[in-house]
């Protein structure tokens, strides 16, 4: 969960970053917009990738905004939790 | 507490008096719920802060998010729910806050000078398994000339700025872009585009992104 922290990063990280680059790409603000709709499709058991694969391929390829997506998971995993008691 | 539609919630924050307050205070509580939570997992981020502490900075990153919240009703599409689109806004701002202060006395001075990036890390990065076979550790060095070669070669300075903050530092886009005086857009961009340059340059070269990634275990 979360980011590395602030030390160099491992050569096999920095390798995928780098390597694994799509050449399609939306901005982190296209991703952002759309990131409710993403988690909640995710969370009612539907694929999303089917209607947002390039939300899908950006998370793969922005570690900033995939660290967003998952605290939001988080946060509503916790917050639907602690309402249906 | 029974559950709104997204259109009760956009009904009663914009309307006055007991209403609003009502669907405010309950939008607050839910927040707050779900950020306490979260942040109550991050110690790499907040430390031995103790638990008061935590919780006054979710207070006052669910104000702040309520702000945001209640001055962009008119953008919310109803592609989710309304508690989840609230919630994206919420982590946002919990987020951003976490990185300021986390890398508040981080500067890219470092990456401006001069010297080779990729075989220092090579040097720190090695693992026992590759100094005990000689050949791969060559290799592995090797290609880590090479892309150091290429970063300072074919990149601009901005780009090798931006991509040696990001890809081996691990500092998110959005603190480089305050030390760039850029936006996180522009420097995501920034950062993407040096990369591609880079997969395309080894690729001419004989190194493709598969071999790389084999080579290093990235893959």
């Amino acid at each position: 969960m979360g980011e590395p922290q602030p030390h160099r990063r491992h050569c096999g990280e920095i390798m995928k970053t780098i390597f694994a680059a799509q050449e399609d790409d939306i901005t982190c603000d296209e991703c952002y917009a759309h990131i409710d709709q993403y988690v909640d499709m995710l969370r009612t058991g539907q694929d999303p990738a089917q209607v947002l694969p390039q939300v899908k391929s950006h998370l793969e390829q922005c570690r900033c905004c995939a660290w967003e997506f998952q605290a939001l998971m988080d946060i509503l995993e916790a917050e639907s939790s602690e309402t249906s008691e | 507490m029974s559950e709104r539609t997204n259109e009760q919630w956009l009904d009663d924050l914009q309307s006055a008096g007991t209403q609003r307050n009502r669907a405010l205070e309950d939008l607050r509580a839910r927040l707050e719920r779900g950020l306490l939570f979260y942040l109550s997992h991050q110690q790499g981020y907040l430390g031995d802060r103790p638990a008061e502490e935590v919780k006054h900075m979710v207070q006052d990153f669910v104000q702040e998010a309520l702000l945001r919240i209640l001055n962009n009703l008119n953008s919310f599409r109803g592609e989710s729910q309304f508690i989840t689109w609230a919630s994206k806004i919420a982590a946002r701002v919990a987020i951003s806050e976490l990185r300021r202060a986390r890398y508040k006395d981080y500067s890219l001075e470092h990456l401006t000078a001069e010297g080779e990036i990729m075989p220092a890390l090579a040097a720190t990065a090695l693992s026992s398994e590759a100094a005990s076979q000689p050949e791969l550790q060559a290799e592995r060095e090797e290609a880590l000339r090479r892309l150091d070669e290429a970063i300072s070669e074919i990149l601009t300075e901005r780009q090798r700025l931006a991509l040696l903050a990001h890809v081996v530092d691990g500092v998110p886009v959005e603190e480089i872009a305050r030390r760039m005086n850029t936006n996180r857009n522009a420097l995501y961009k920034l950062v993407h585009d040096a990369r591609l340059k880079l997969k395309r340059h080894m690729e001419k070269q004989g190194l493709s992104p598969e071999y790389m990634l084999a080579l290093f275990g990235g893959g």
